[in-house]
């Protein structure tokens, strides 16, 4: 799992190491640079001085050291003067150390050891003075010793202390995620941003709209349901009044009479639930359903043809006419039931012998379906709420769910479909009018 | 026993007013508000059976208005409505019961039978109402009057409920036949004499008082 506290503490930690290296070697190089000056300044003063004196004075100023093989600490330089090839004196006589071809600076690999030595000469006489690099730069290596275990030891510390450090900073994040633990179905309150940092803030803001959005669609989702509820206990009421009576009936025509209202009960809870089903599948929420190329004459044919029986039953006169080509874009068969839902309540809600057109036809870039009847109208002050899940017009004799129209509505949004409500056939009724955007 | 059905839903109107006629009751159904005022201003029901969800308006509008006019006909409210608060609320607005769709048409019966026995003023032993020597059952439709029992019609027994709602009381043929049918049956113009006459037979001719040219009644006026 991907922490932020071991993250941060991980890398701030590298950084510190670089940068503590980074630093230190440049230090190491610049220090080494002073202190090759430095000593090299010293050689060339030590061989002027050198050179100008006597030798039987200078061996009196410079006995040689006899008992040292090997130059101790850096201090330490090996001089020899030499007249013409013969080494006339030694600082050291145990060591040795080729008398060297070129006056001045140079650098050499001697005895298995750089050594750094300077010559000059005077007349016959060479004074060379050298030094051990390795002894020489040894100082530096010293220093360094001082400087950098405190700088190693004091990384755990440091870690230590940036993680305490990270925990108090993360710490409205964590009361951030123990408010958010509260939060349930039931208590979806937003979550207070006072004392919440500015990098938080936008966080808490957007989940705080999620919040809400959430709350909403509960909302929206229970006061369906109660609905639901209530809706499908009314015709649930019917079908176990008919199956009381049917228990109860004295013949045979009493209890077929009974059976035949049963079915019809259960038919229509049927359709209720299916009905209930249509609408949560269009649920803006819902996952939609593909959309493609769409016909718009072969879905109008379909529900004509499956709305027929229904129209015949009541000596409706059922015609359509859409003009071809028309190919909008949508799921076809969720077309189909918002065409099918509103032919099937002209039907119901026309007088029999009455009638009930469908027509389409193009309207630049737009499909235009009526669907009309002749029957009784839906009254100017209803036509806003028929819409509404549940709405039924007052004193409509017509057993509908209530719920036919709510699924166009939603089918519609879904489509980008505009709903009219205009004026039917023969100056009454009405007119359902769709405005399909068609396919480009 | 004359029931006042409001009931909005086609299905469950007509099924309710055919269980509960062929149960003897005389039910008489509307389907809105507005017919069901001008029925009770007009007619007397002993029992209105009704339904919350009105298309003109609410079932809960309706009985203020009826409590509101001083009538005290049992209410008994038949609503899909289940919570707490709507419950609450018929009661309170002057309901005298509270069932839940769906329901089983025994346990409705039941709660119309308790109803009338409490409008006529008595919780009887078993479901018994009694006046002076006459008894009666609802759920069974048993009489007895002095020493004699017998099992009566719906008809027969609605009439005698009927003369027992207000024993003191003398009602004429017409509002006789007003109590113990509905709107749509046909009836006889000597109905209402034909099951006196049968009561009579089952239970001795004490049983119900005639007062000539005036009506019926259970107790000898004086």
């Amino acid at each position: 799992m991907i922490s932020v506290r071991r993250t941060l503490v991980t890398s701030m930690l590298l950084v510190v190491l670089a940068v503590t290296l980074v630093l230190a070697t440049a230090t190491y190089f610049s220090v080494r640079h002073e202190m090759d000056e430095l000593y090299d300044e010293n050689m060339r003063q030590l061989a002027e001085v050198l050179v100008r004196m006597d030798a039987a004075s200078l061996e009196s100023a410079v006995n040689p050291i006899t008992d040292k093989s090997k130059l101790s600490g850096e201090e330490e330089f090996l001089i020899q003067i030499w007249r013409g090839s013969a080494l006339k004196y030694s600082s050291h006589p145990d060591l040795t150390f080729a008398k060297q071809q070129d006056q001045g600076f140079g650098t050499v690999d001697f005895g298995g050891k750089r050594v750094r030595y300077f010559r000059q000469d005077h007349g016959d006489d060479t004074v060379q003075i050298a030094q051990d690099l390795r002894a020489r730069h040894g100082v530096i290596g010293e220093i360094y010793n001082v400087l950098l275990v405190p700088i190693i030891i004091q990384m755990p510390v440091l870690a230590i202390l940036i993680w305490l450090l990270i925990g108090r900073g993360m710490r409205p994040l964590e009361r951030v995620s123990n408010l958010i633990a509260k939060r349930s179905a039931s208590f979806l309150e937003p979550i207070p941003d006072k004392d919440v940092p500015v990098e938080v803030r936008t966080f808490v803001d957007a989940l705080n709209g999620l919040l809400e959005r959430l709350r909403k669609a509960l909302l929206v989702q229970k006061s369906f349901t109660a609905d639901a509820a209530h809706e499908l206990r009314t015709p649930l009421a019917a079908v176990v009044l008919q199956l009381g009576i049917a228990r109860r009936a004295k013949s045979e025509q009493e209890r077929n009479d009974a059976f035949k209202t049963l079915e019809a009960g259960v038919s229509r809870c049927t359709r209720l639930v299916n009905q209930l089903l249509e609408l949560a599948r269009n649920e803006p929420e819902s996952a939609a359903l593909p959309h493609g190329a769409v016909s718009l004459s072969g879905v109008v044919e379909e529900t004509a043809t499956q709305a027929f029986p229904l129209s015949r039953n009541k000596s409706i006169a059922l015609t359509s006419a859409v003009d071809g080509g028309l190919v909008v874009s949508g799921n076809a068969t969720q077309l189909g039931v918002m065409i099918s839902n509103l032919v099937s309540n002209a039907i119901l809600y026309t007088p029999p012998s009455g009638n009930v057109k469908i027509w389409g036809r193009r309207d630049g870039d737009f499909a235009v379906l009526d669907i009309s009847d002749d029957g009784i109208g839906i009254p100017l002050a209803d036509r806003e709420r028929v819409f509404d899940r549940f709405f039924r017009i007052a004193g409509t004799d017509a057993v509908g769910s209530g719920l036919g129209l709510s699924i166009v509505k939603s089918i519609a949004t879904s489509h980008g479909i505009t709903v009219q409500i205009l004026q039917g056939l023969n100056d009454r009724g009405t007119t359902f009018r769709l405005t399909i955007p068609l396919k480009s | 026993m004359r029931l006042l059905l409001v009931e909005d839903d086609k299905m469950i109107g007509e099924g309710l007013q055919k269980a509960l006629t062929q149960s003897g009751f005389a039910a008489n159904w509307v389907q809105n508000g507005d017919s069901a005022e001008v029925t009770l201003m007009n007619e007397i029901y002993d029992l209105i059976i009704l339904d919350l969800g009105l298309p003109d308006r609410s079932g809960l509008e309706l009985l203020r208005w009826l409590r509101g006019k001083m009538l005290q006909t049992p209410v008994l409210i038949l609503t899909a409505r289940d919570s707490v608060m709507d419950r609450v609320g018929g009661l309170d607005a002057g309901a005298d019961d509270y069932l839940l769709k769906p329901f089983a048409l025994e346990e409705l019966e039941a709660r119309i039978r308790s109803l009338l026995r409490r409008s006529v003023g008595q919780a009887g032993q078993e479901g018994w109402l009694r006046h002076e020597k006459l008894a009666l059952n609802p759920k069974t439709h048993e009489a007895q009057f002095d020493q004699a029992k017998a099992i009566l019609s719906g008809r027969e027994f609605a009439l005698l409920f009927a003369l027992m709602r207000s024993p003191q009381a003398i009602l004429s043929k017409a509002q006789l036949e007003e109590r113990i049918y509905g709107w749509n049956e046909e009836v006889a113009s000597n109905a209402v004499e034909v099951h006196i006459h049968q009561i009579r037979k089952k239970l001795g001719s004490e049983v119900i008082k005639n007062l000539r040219g005036v009506g019926y009644t259970l107790s000898v006026p004086g």
